[in-house]
């Protein structure tokens, strides 16, 4: 091999790859955060007694699961705009990252509460409380805590979804990867530290949530 | 005489096309501890959870305190109440459960103070004095910070006592508490209930521990097939029973 590496036009420009770095973790934060509250309501539709909420939960996560997630964020930025919704690119690709990461989360916390014992509720009910408070103090608390291992997964696969904003333009550390390969044509090097960023990044991550996890587990439970 | 604490009549449940109690009546005055015995599948359970309403019913009246439970009658029609209505009047009984049913995520406090702060709407500091008051009554003031995991099933069901019993509730209703044990944790937690029947506490109990059921109740209710087959004060039902199949029950169930 007779490359000669050469990173100094890499280091150059590395305050603009770790800005990209910071929005995409923003990014990942705002989304996962909306992807819960969406998922959530979407979990507990598809365990309704009301058939037509079941239907369109069911719908929503199917739709979007099966639909490259690449297509729904040229699809949000370009084709929602000719029928009158528009946005910025940040908050298009938010909105995106959002309703796709909330039709995963929705799966993640479906299974969450099927799994509770059904004691848990009737525990609930039976010291009065209604089933609005039953959801809000025990049920959403301990499915949680449950699912939080899924939860950090996703996370983490979500952080790395971020890269594909570069495709409208967002400029997070890929968009400023290929802008530093294209000025520079330090191809090997410019990829190498993006690449190197993205897996420390989700390894802190990782690291970060397990102690979190470790933090909400609840005492005596396995 | 004041209106009795519980009154059933004519109760009626189905799980689609089987009717698995078919015209319960039951009055209980303050004070009363009847126990529903009985094979599995007899209703007992069912009975009980239809008086907080953990099952709905299709025909029959539950009174507690001379309040009609659960339901309404509007236009000439039986109409279910508003779920805000039915809260309050769950809170009316108190329940404990076969599997204990603590919140995980709570300590053995905390899980007694929740009621008392979200249903009661007691002040933090108020719940956490009444909570503690009943934790040490049930024993487990040393381990009022632990977690649920952290603690044997005896102790479990002890601090569901508590959490169920700090509410101040009407009538306190027993699903099987002690089958879920294990043999040797079954007296603390039958001697706490015992002492609560002492206070005067009035209570339903569905139990399979015969000589505990002798020991506390004034009333013996053998369920069968959905039905009273059989009832009365626990020394002439159990030493003369009337009829065959208590008589068979009682001996399979080792009873002396």
């Amino acid at each position: 091999m007779d490359y000669d590496f050469n990173f100094a036009a890499v280091w150059r420009d590395f305050d603009l790859l770790m800005a990209g770095l910071g929005l995409g973790l923003i990014l990942a934060v705002i989304s996962i955060a909306i992807g819960c509250l969406i998922g959530l309501l979407a979990a507990f539709g598809m365990l309704s007694k009301n058939r037509l909420i079941r239907y369109a939960s069911t719908a929503y996560v199917s739709a979007i699961r099966n639909t490259p997630i690449l297509v729904l964020i040229l699809f949000t930025f370009f084709a929602l705009p000719q029928l009158g919704i528009r946005f910025g690119k940040i908050e298009s690709f938010i909105v995106t990252l959002s309703i796709y990461s909330g039709a995963y989360l929705t799966e993640v916390f479906r299974a969450g509460l099927v799994s509770l014992p059904t004691g848990l509720r009737e525990a609930g009910l039976s010291i009065g409380l209604t089933e609005f408070r039953t959801k809000l103090y025990l049920i959403i608390p301990v499915m949680f805590r449950n699912v939080l291992p899924s939860l950090s997964n996703n996370f983490i696969s979500l952080f790395k979804d971020t890269s594909l904003a570069a495709a409208i333009a967002v400029p997070e550390l890929t968009f400023y990867a290929r802008k530093i390969n294209v000025e520079t044509f330090r191809v090997v090097e410019t990829w190498l530290i993006a690449s190197l960023l993205y897996v420390v990044t989700c390894y802190i991550i990782a690291a970060v949530l397990r102690r979190v996890e470790m933090r909400l587990a609840v005492p005596g439970q396995s | 005489m004041s209106a009795p604490v519980l009154e059933i009549t004519n109760l009626h449940k189905r799980f689609g096309d089987l009717e698995v109690l078919k015209g319960i009546d039951l009055t209980m005055h303050k004070g009363d501890v009847v126990s529903l015995i009985g094979s599995s599948g007899s209703g007992k359970t069912t009975l009980l959870r239809c008086v907080n309403l953990l099952e709905q019913y299709e025909e029959g009246v539950v009174s507690i305190d001379g309040e009609q439970i659960g339901y309404a009658t509007k236009n000439g029609k039986r109409v279910l109440l508003p779920e805000k209505q039915i809260a309050r009047q769950r809170a009316m009984t108190g329940m404990v459960f076969q599997h204990f049913n603590l919140f995980p995520h709570m300590t053995a406090i905390r899980n007694v103070m929740l009621g008392l702060v979200k249903t009661r709407g007691m002040k933090p500091d108020e719940a956490y004095s009444t909570a503690e008051k009943w934790i040490q009554r049930v024993g487990m003031y040393d381990r009022r910070d632990h977690f649920p995991g952290q603690l044997s099933g005896g102790q479990q069901q002890r601090v569901a006592i508590a959490r169920a019993i700090a509410m101040n509730p009407k009538l306190m209703l027993f699903d099987e508490v002690t089958s879920a044990l294990d043999p040797e944790l079954v007296n603390e937690v039958l001697s706490v209930v015992r002492d609560l029947a002492h206070d005067g506490m009035t209570m339903l109990l569905v139990t399979h521990e015969m000589q505990f059921a002798h020991d506390v109740s004034n009333k013996i209710i053998f369920m069968q097939d959905g039905t009273i087959g059989e009832e009365g004060p626990p020394e002439q039902l159990f030493k003369h029973p009337k009829s065959e199949r208590l008589a068979a029950f009682l001996k399979s169930s080792k009873f002396n």
